[in-house]
């Protein structure tokens, strides 16, 4: 038994530190951009193809929006999503989607609106 | 590599997930090709295997309900994230899984021809199941996923041998009888490991496009580590073979003490193996070039 958590503990810390990349290729806002006031169109491009499952925006207060999904039901590389238009401040934009294979892919991305 | 709660948490389900079912399919196959002692199949334990391979794979539709809410225990109970989650791939391959694993049930109560067939018709829409989701269910040719089926259906073979042959090392039955099954197995785990390991190298080939990959990116470093993983469990396996079975052949009982010792290890080797596929599954990417 000990040998057995010995073995699968060494393996989880091996894989634990191998390298990351995400699978998005690219989004507006990305990580820390600063976007013009009243911005209100996300893009999200992803490297293949996959569905959009969630998107919420969190104000720096801690304010949450959930966005509309309803036009981004099919699997694509690129999404826009429409929101209102977003008043100054610091956001943190939280996207949850699924890749065309099944897996579920995240990632949160802090953006400032001027 | 993102681990937080939910994805541990996926890797565990599907760990658990992973073992049992081999060792559902895996009784059967090993059952159905070797003919064994009835005595040193656990009846007990193999319905137990299909119950935690079922509610193991179960688990993984509100567990990924939770991982896309992230707002804690309540977010796994939110309907409409599970049908969005029961509508994708994760919820065709967790109905096709639990329908093969239903079948296997069934299997129980049925003897002679229909046994068979719908046991081969479950170990097949169970490993199939698999070629639903993940890494090479969107790779042409599709072959890929043939590929992918011959590879666990052999692991599920290794996998479901490992309680019949501890069993069968334990005095349930004689030691020749014990020897004479070993070898049975040890001649066709040759092949069948053959297969194994084959299908594990076109797949690489497929998925990594690049040997290189495997020191370069993520996903290669994980597979590394499964086949430095899989070489060891064969240097076991050729242990057991090569020295531990002619000794129980020869009646020594220490030979059926460490062979039982040798099969706990080789468990516990695939415990690691599966692990390391779970990540893969789950919070790896393959390598830019797809």
């Amino acid at each position: 038994m000990r040998q057995l958590l010995l073995i699968i503990l060494s393996t989880l810390l091996m894989v634990y530190f191998a390298n990351a990349h995400s699978p998005l290729t690219s989004s507006v806002p990305s990580t820390s951009q600063t976007v013009p006031a009243a911005f209100d169109s996300f893009q999200f491009t992803f490297g293949e193809s996959a569905k959009l499952v969630k998107i919420t925006i969190q104000t720096e207060a801690g304010a949450k929006t959930e966005l509309d999904l309803s036009n981004n039901s099919t699997p694509q590389k690129e999404h826009i999503v429409k929101s209102e238009p977003l008043a100054p401040g610091f956001y943190t934009v939280y996207w949850r989607a699924l890749s065309n294979d099944g897996h579920p892919i995240k990632g949160s991305i802090p953006f400032k609106v001027r | 590599m993102d681990f937080d709660i939910w994805s541990i948490s996926i890797i565990l389900a599907k760990f658990i997930g992973y073992i049992f079912t081999f060792i559902a399919v895996g009784t059967f196959l090993f059952t159905q090709l070797l003919k064994p002692d009835a005595r040193i199949i656990s009846i007990p334990f193999s319905l137990l295997a299909i119950i935690f391979a079922i509610l193991a794979s179960l688990a993984l539709i509100p567990l990924n309900v939770g991982l896309f809410n992230d707002e804690g225990i309540a977010g796994m109970f939110d309907y409409q994230m599970a049908l969005v989650i029961i509508d994708s791939p994760i919820g065709t391959n967790t109905m096709t899984r639990i329908s093969g694993l239903a079948l296997l049930l069934i299997c129980f109560y049925l003897r002679g021809k229909s046994q068979k067939i719908i046991g081969l018709v479950a170990s097949l829409l169970v490993t199939w199941s698999f070629t639903q989701m993940g890494h090479l269910s969107n790779i042409e040719p599709a072959l890929a996923k043939l590929v992918l089926m011959i590879h666990l259906l052999s692991i599920a073979f290794w996998v479901g041998a490992f309680a019949p042959l501890y069993r069968a090392a334990s005095g349930i039955i004689a030691l020749p009888d014990a020897a004479d099954l070993s070898h049975r197995f040890g001649q066709l785990a040759l092949y069948i490991v053959g297969a194994l390991f084959v299908a594990g190298v076109v797949m690489s080939f497929i998925l990594l496009g690049n040997p290189s990959q495997l020191l370069t990116s993520e996903y290669g470093q994980t597979l590394g580590i499964k086949i430095l993983l899989f070489f060891s469990l064969l240097s076991l396996a050729a242990l057991n073979k090569l020295r531990l079975v002619p000794g129980l052949k020869a009646g020594q009982t220490d030979a059926a003490i460490k062979l039982r010792r040798s099969i706990a290890l080789e468990i516990g080797i695939v415990s690691a193996i599966l692990v390391a596929t779970a990540i893969l599954t789950t919070v790896t990417q393959l390598p830019a070039h797809h």
